[in-house]
């Protein structure tokens, strides 16, 4: 696959290994992991630095949770792509999150296989947008 | 309130009605007059039973309205710690669920990819670290479900309380020195005194770590122990990025991270102050805060030569 054409996504979860996992799976999965953060805040400034074809951000952090921080994203770009991290059992505030402009979202206590499957979807969606030109 | 004074004339029928009214009021004064009067001498007798029934009647009603009212605190009591267990049960699975997922997803690949040297590296490290992390959290959790439920007691014994400070210190001196941070003790000569051994270490050893956790490279951090005129005192103090004082009351709050982050990246599980303060609670002592942003904090523990009983 050529080197250009890698998608870049950002990682941003308070959870140090989580982070390590999502970043070897993206990288398996073809993609090129340009920035994480631990919170909120650090992930919108990454967010605005880096501007990544994806992000993958967790619901439930300290210092700017999700719900917050998906929305300074959206204001920096109404087209970002950002997936939400979250448990089987947030099922209430993700609708929310999801109307508030979330592309879809990722529990991540599912199997490791429904976890990579999801993110191959997305991934795949990502470069069939780009490939039309509608990013 | 007394009874009536006997009026003979009425021919003592007054004063019965007299004497029944007022042992319903639960007076039972008046009996005795009861006697003294021959029309209603042979009544007396059947009256004082009554009398003595009605006063064991009360008093099984006091006695059950006050273990009512036990029974009503206890139940208090009982759905208190029921909403704490719910509370640490869901903040458990919270915080171990995450790492659990991840480490799934870790070893999964490890198995099954073709992962290049570093990412295998990572995935090891990180899998190592947070089960680290979650057996302290288990740890506290259960720690603190322990002291919750009342059924904390301490198990005391004579001993030296300079003498531990300065054995946790050595300890913690590697960890502190990995982070580039000095650690000096200033340990008097303190007399042996009445303390749970294994339960002071966890608040020196939480004191410490705190300390070296939010410092920064370059700083130190002061561990002091002194007799005082009431028993013994124990300072902790770190140069590091200090407590806004809007924090420090929540500081021993359980579950409680507030806005600094460790200097390392270390995980704090919460616990580990409120931890602290029931063990300070429960030998009697006190333990204070002071704290400046941008100056460093010092936490002070008092603890008497005795714990009160």
């Amino acid at each position: 696959m050529n080197e250009e054409l890698k998608p870049t996504v950002l990682v941003i979860d308070d959870e140090e290994s989580i982070r390590t996992w999502l970043k070897g799976l993206l990288v398996s999965l073809g993609c090129e992991v340009v920035g994480e953060a631990e919170n909120g805040q650090e992930g919108v400034e990454l967010f605005k630095k880096e501007r990544p074809d994806l992000v993958l951000l967790d619901v439930r952090m300290p210092v700017m949770a999700g719900g917050e921080a998906l929305d300074y994203i959206m204001l920096e770009d109404p087209d970002a792509r950002v997936v939400l991290l979250t448990s089987v059992r947030d099922s209430e505030s993700m609708f929310e999150l999801m109307t508030a402009g979330a592309q879809y979202y990722l529990h991540k206590d599912n199997p490791p296989d429904k976890v990579r499957a999801v993110l191959q979807e997305q991934i795949e969606k990502l470069k069939t947008s780009r490939e039309d030109g509608s990013t | 309130m007394g009874a009536a004074k006997p009026n003979v004339e009425d021919g003592g029928e007054r004063l019965l009605a007299q004497t029944i009214k007022n042992i319903a009021r639960g007076d039972f004064g008046a009996l005795d007059f009861l006697y003294t009067i021959p029309a209603v001498e042979g009544v007396a007798p059947r009256v004082a039973e009554l009398a003595e029934s009605i006063g064991l009647l009360t008093l099984k009603l006091e006695a059950r309205d006050f273990h009512l009212e036990l029974a009503a605190d206890a139940e208090e009591r009982l759905k208190e710690l029921n909403q704490l267990k719910d509370k640490y049960l869901g903040i458990a699975a919270h915080d171990l669920r995450n790492p659990l997922s991840s480490i799934r997803g870790m070893s999964q690949m490890l198995v099954e990819d073709a992962l290049d040297e570093e990412t295998e590296r990572a995935f090891l490290k990180s899998i190592h670290n947070v089960s680290d992390q979650m057996l302290t959290l288990v740890n506290d959790l259960l720690d603190v479900s322990v002291i919750e439920s009342r059924k904390f007691s301490l198990r005391l014994a004579e001993q030296n309380l300079g003498k531990l400070a300065a054995e946790r210190a050595s300890l913690v001196a590697r960890s502190a020195e990995t982070k580039g941070i000095k650690l000096c003790s200033d340990l008097e000569d303190v007399a042996d005194s009445l303390f749970d051994i294994d339960r002071m270490r966890q608040v020196v050893d939480n004191l410490l770590t705190n300390a070296i956790k939010f410092s920064a490279s370059g700083t130190t951090v002061h561990l002091g122990c002194r007799q005082t005129a009431k028993g013994l005192e124990i300072t902790v103090s770190d140069e590091g990025p200090g407590i806004p004082s809007g924090d420090i009351d929540k500081l021993f709050g359980t579950f409680q991270t507030l806005g600094n982050q460790p200097t390392g990246g270390e995980k704090s599980t919460g616990l580990g102050l409120a931890i602290v303060k029931k063990i300070i609670d429960a030998h009697g002592g006190e333990i204070t805060v002071d704290s400046e942003v941008g100056r460093g904090t010092t936490f002070a523990v008092h603890i008497p030569l005795e714990p009160a009983a």
